[in-house]
């Protein structure tokens, strides 16, 4: 009488594609949310500021070296080219501080960041931001 | 180390266009992701044309129509339709969502479809889930428990069945994990939101003691603390859930047993 063969263990072969798998594409392909954006804008305004004190740094050091040195830094500042970089620092420190307070909110009620709740308070970072920063330079042109 | 840009063999290629289905007025555009294992090429992105009077509302009523009527090799994840088992999660007009919930009018035209985004992706719009189902076992998603094992049930009160309100009915969809860009660049190392979420639905059930230990186990600056709040997860999920609060939440949780 034939025995019957006890079943060979087959062994189960990996996958192996012919060429290997692709990555999905990413941030290229996604539409980016108002949050998302504000997030980057948030880390990069943060990058800025270091380069913004640099700034403020060269305009102390030309202070403490002279009269001189001074109204050469000055006159660089106050030319347009210099105005323009100026507001862009002050609105990077205007933006980075008003994005800090948003999250410090979150951080104590994350309730917060409800979708509805959490686009709203992007776009109104956003105007506050301006507002405030046109305010200051409002002030400082009709004042100094 | 983020990898911004796509490897060489990642880049999408032109694809080609099907032929219109014969005789149709209502026609929808449809530019969809594809690549196969059993060639050399490239991902490419192909243009098809379904028939609106012949399908369902839809996204994936659209797929289902290219899959049966134009191109039967288009491979795509899809079981219950109505929102409930998370397989036909995808990228659909820029924005992680399910195709089955998804109505073709809701988003613009043409509709572009990708996989999951940052997945290796297995054919066309099957992404591989299996790091993020390691992912999902390592922070143990199960009841653990000390004492004594009750006659019956573990019970609970009305009140604490409501903290898991707005984390139980997630279906591990990956939406939001693959819509994460701090999952993109460190997704080896970063949990993901989806996984988080899941973290927190045994940390805030009454009836587990084991919440220090699972703490312990995501106080990491990888696994926890690589979410900036960049809040993709909640603007995407489409279940309307929060993991970005979630996580918010257990990151308060380590910060109060430490004070």
């Amino acid at each position: 009488m034939a025995v019957a063969t006890p079943p060979v263990e087959e062994k189960i072969q990996p996958y192996r594609p012919s060429s290997p798998r692709p990555k999905s594409p990413h941030v290229t392909i996604y539409r980016w949310p108002i949050t998302m954006a504000m997030s980057i804008a948030h880390r990069a305004t943060g990058a800025a500021l270091y380069a913004g004190t640099v700034l403020l740094v060269i305009y102390l050091a030309a202070l403490a070296m002279g009269e001189q040195s001074f109204h050469y830094v000055q006159a660089v500042y106050q030319s347009l080219i210099g105005q323009f970089i100026l507001f862009l620092y002050s609105l990077a420190f205007v933006y980075h501080m008003v994005g800090g307070i948003r999250h410090l909110f979150w951080d104590v009620r994350p309730g917060l960041m409800e979708k509805h709740c959490a686009t709203k308070t992007a776009w109104a970072t956003i105007g506050i931001s301006l507002i405030v920063t046109i305010f200051i330079w409002f002030v400082a042109c009709t004042f100094f | 180390m983020a990898q911004i840009r796509l490897p060489e063999n990642s880049r999408i290629q032109p694809g080609k266009t099907w032929p219109k289905p014969e005789g149709a007025k209502n026609l929808t555009e449809f530019q969809i992701y594809r690549w196969s294992p059993d060639d050399e090429e490239n991902p490419r992105l192909d243009t098809y044309y379904v028939d609106r009077e012949a399908c369902g509302p839809m996204v994936l009523d659209g797929i289902l129509y290219i899959k049966n009527h134009i191109d039967p090799s288009l491979a795509l994840r899809r079981s219950c339709r109505e929102g409930v088992c998370g397989s036909c999660a995808m990228n659909i007009d820029g924005a992680n969502t399910l195709a089955c919930t998804k109505g073709m009018d809701e988003v613009k035209q043409p509709i572009k479809i990708f996989p999951l985004p940052s997945m290796p992706v297995v054919k066309d719009l099957v992404p591989d889930l299996n790091h993020f189902y390691a992912q999902h076992r390592m922070v143990e998603p199960w009841l653990q428990t000390v004492s004594p094992e009750p006659e019956k049930e573990w019970l609970q009160g009305h009140g604490e069945r409501q903290q898991l309100d707005g984390l139980y009915e997630c279906i591990l969809c990956a939406c939001c994990q693959t819509s994460c860009p701090s999952y993109w660049w460190n997704g080896d190392r970063y949990l993901g939101p989806a996984v988080l979420l899941q973290a927190y639905r045994w940390i805030a059930d009454t009836r587990d003691e084991k919440t220090g230990e699972r703490l312990d186990r995501l106080e990491d600056p990888f696994r926890l603390y690589r979410c900036h709040t960049i809040l993709n997860c909640t603007q995407t999920c489409p279940k309307g859930l929060n993991p970005a609060k979630a996580i918010a939440t257990i990151k308060n949780l380590i910060t109060e047993r430490q004070v």
